[in-house]
């Protein structure tokens, strides 16, 4: 699929933007702090409703704003698509193709998109939060039902924990929902991992040049060792919510569920964050989210777009070089925000559209 | 401006559920040109309501005699009850016409995050009525939700020592549609819920 249209209004540095992009490849250069980044941001806003910089959606708004409205035309096979996001007052409103979707998944599955942003490098030195968010990422592309699951599973943890703040009556019986709403969540990052694990050891081995053997497990260290295997998931985590109730009691939340899972990561036996080179895990960042884009292809039936957030920052010369090489043998859509139009070496595309960013407004060239 | 009468029937009309300023205003607009015995009729039929218009001190669902019909019919199984959140859920149950047991209204569903807790809700009440002998069965309809899921598994836990039979309503696929046409939530559930047959 490819973005068509992009118009934004209120985002961030932002002026009123209405972009017609034709190009497969959309490089976006400027000096810093002119708002190539913030571009990428709106972007990615209008696939996920989310950001890729910040949890508040108000951070979103521009300074002195009271809202903002972003709005993309997608291409896909079944022709041209229409989402248009506007937050407001605390309140965000959604519209596929003009009307309000039934079910947020339905929004969602639109418009996939794989964002590479320094942010990323957390995921090589071992920030477990971002190993979780790439799994669940990934999960999503293979079911998008994956983000009910999570929504149930959120929702009971947080009653789970004021239960326990409040050590009600009823404590029992939110630890069994607990159990019962944390296995489909676990069950299925871990069936994700395993399915997407050949494409990121293959790309990580296109992309360093050696021949390490890099590992990928889903762990769940909150579980007892001897329990792991004999048990299915459900019920090892509910003999450990039980056994641990007085310390969650004390603590007024429960440190065992899905929500300490590790995506943990080994080169030649050894876990990445502790013995890994910085090289080495740059390296495991962006075949991680190389092979994102793949699997949301395989997944999805067509290419997700690819958000490329300053590449020049994180990657050396050499990984830019094996970057560039997959952007031009690539059939997706790629955004890519650079200082220089020319960061990521690209060899021969000639499908490449260079928009010139300067205090928030966007100069084709 | 809006003449102070005017204002007060607005603020009081705002205080309804999915009634905001430009609805108020509508009403407020008819009342003022509807006759008055119309009006008063209103008045009246209100000021009724909240006089007569009770909880049954068995079911607790709402009702203008005591016990409420369902509970004093001779036609209805006192074998089997219906566990439902709230006066909604009766009527939910009762436009079905296939269920001919009694009802028992919880008046919600756990939620910690608000401090409603067993005790806040009439669990107490049910499991009385269970200790009178005749119930045999409870069918637990509370809302497939999270907090409906957890207030099932807590009254299936409290009553199935008791010595009655606790089953859960079932979740699935709606009679007469084609597959295709069900949102991938519900299918998604109704395969995860699937049962033999």
């Amino acid at each position: 699929m490819r973005i068509r249209r992009l118009r934004v209004a209120g985002f961030r540095n932002l002026g009123s933007l209405d972009l017609e992009p034709e190009a497969r490849v959309c490089v976006v250069h400027g000096a810093n702090g002119q708002g190539k980044t913030n571009l990428l941001e709106a972007i990615r806003f209008a696939s996920c409703l989310q950001s890729f910089r910040t949890r508040q959606t108000s951070d979103l708004v521009q300074f002195g704003g009271s809202g903002f409205f972003v709005q993309v035309g997608v291409e896909d096979p079944n022709g041209l698509r229409d989402l248009r996001a506007s937050w407001r007052a605390g309140a965000r409103t959604v519209a596929v193709d003009g009307t309000r979707p039934s079910t947020i998944h339905e929004y969602l599955s639109v418009l996939p998109t794989v964002v590479f942003s320094p942010a990323d490098a957390g995921l090589g030195h071992g920030d477990r939060e971002a190993g979780r968010r790439y799994v669940d990422g990934a999960s999503f592309f293979h079911d998008p039902l994956h983000v009910s699951r999570i929504r149930r599973y959120r929702q009971t943890l947080r009653q789970l924990n004021a239960a326990l703040r409040r050590n009600t009556a009823d404590l029992a019986a939110w630890e069994q929902r607990m159990a019962e709403t944390a296995e489909p969540v676990h069950q299925a990052r871990a069936r994700t991992l395993r399915q997407i694990a050949p494409t990121v050891t293959g790309l990580y081995r296109a992309i360093s040049g050696q021949g390490e053997e890099l590992e990928l497990s889903l762990e769940a260290p909150y579980l007892m060792e001897d329990e792991k295997g004999s048990l299915g998931y459900r019920e090892a985590l509910l003999r450990v919510l039980r056994a641990r109730r007085d310390e969650d009691l004390r603590r007024g939340f429960t440190g065992a569920g899905p929500h300490r899972d590790r995506l943990v990561l080994r080169l030649d036996g050894r876990p990445l964050e502790r013995h890994g080179s910085q090289g080495q895990r740059r390296s495991v960042g962006l075949a991680l989210k190389l092979a994102l884009l793949e699997w949301g292809c395989t997944n999805l039936g067509q290419p997700p777009v690819l958000l490329l957030d300053d590449p020049g920052s994180e990657l050396d010369a050499e990984r830019l070089a094996a970057l560039g090489s997959f952007v031009d043998r690539w059939h997706g859509q790629v955004w890519i925000a650079t200082t220089g139009p020319d960061v990521v070496p690209l060899n021969g595309d000639r499908d490449v559209a260079f928009y010139r960013m300067e205090k928030g407004a966007v100069h084709a060239r | 401006m809006l003449a102070p009468p005017i204002q007060k029937v607005m603020r009081e009309l705002q205080r309804l559920p999915g009634v905001g300023e430009k609805t108020a205003t509508r009403f407020v607009l008819h009342l003022l040109k509807a006759p008055r015995t119309e009006v008063e009729s209103l008045a009246r039929a209100l000021v009724e309501l909240k006089e007569k218009v009770k909880p049954c001190s068995v079911c607790f669902q709402l009702t203008e005699s005591d016990p409420c019909a369902v509970c004093a019919s001779p036609r209805r199984d006192r074998s089997v009850v219906c566990v439902v959140e709230d006066q909604a859920g009766v009527l939910a149950i009762e436009r079905t016409r296939t269920f001919f047991g009694l009802y028992h209204v919880l008046g919600g569903h756990l939620s910690p995050m608000e401090g409603v807790g067993p005790e806040d809700l009439r669990i107490r009440e049910l499991v009385d009525r269970i200790g009178h002998g005749e119930i045999r069965e409870v069918i637990v309809a509370t809302n497939p939700h999270v907090e409906g899921e957890a207030t099932a598994l807590y009254l299936k836990k409290l009553l199935e020592p008791l010595g009655v039979r606790v089953t859960r309503i079932a979740r699935g696929v709606p009679l007469g549609g084609d597959l295709e046409y069900i949102d991938a939530l519900t299918l998604g559930r109704a395969l995860e819920g699937r049962s033999s047959f």
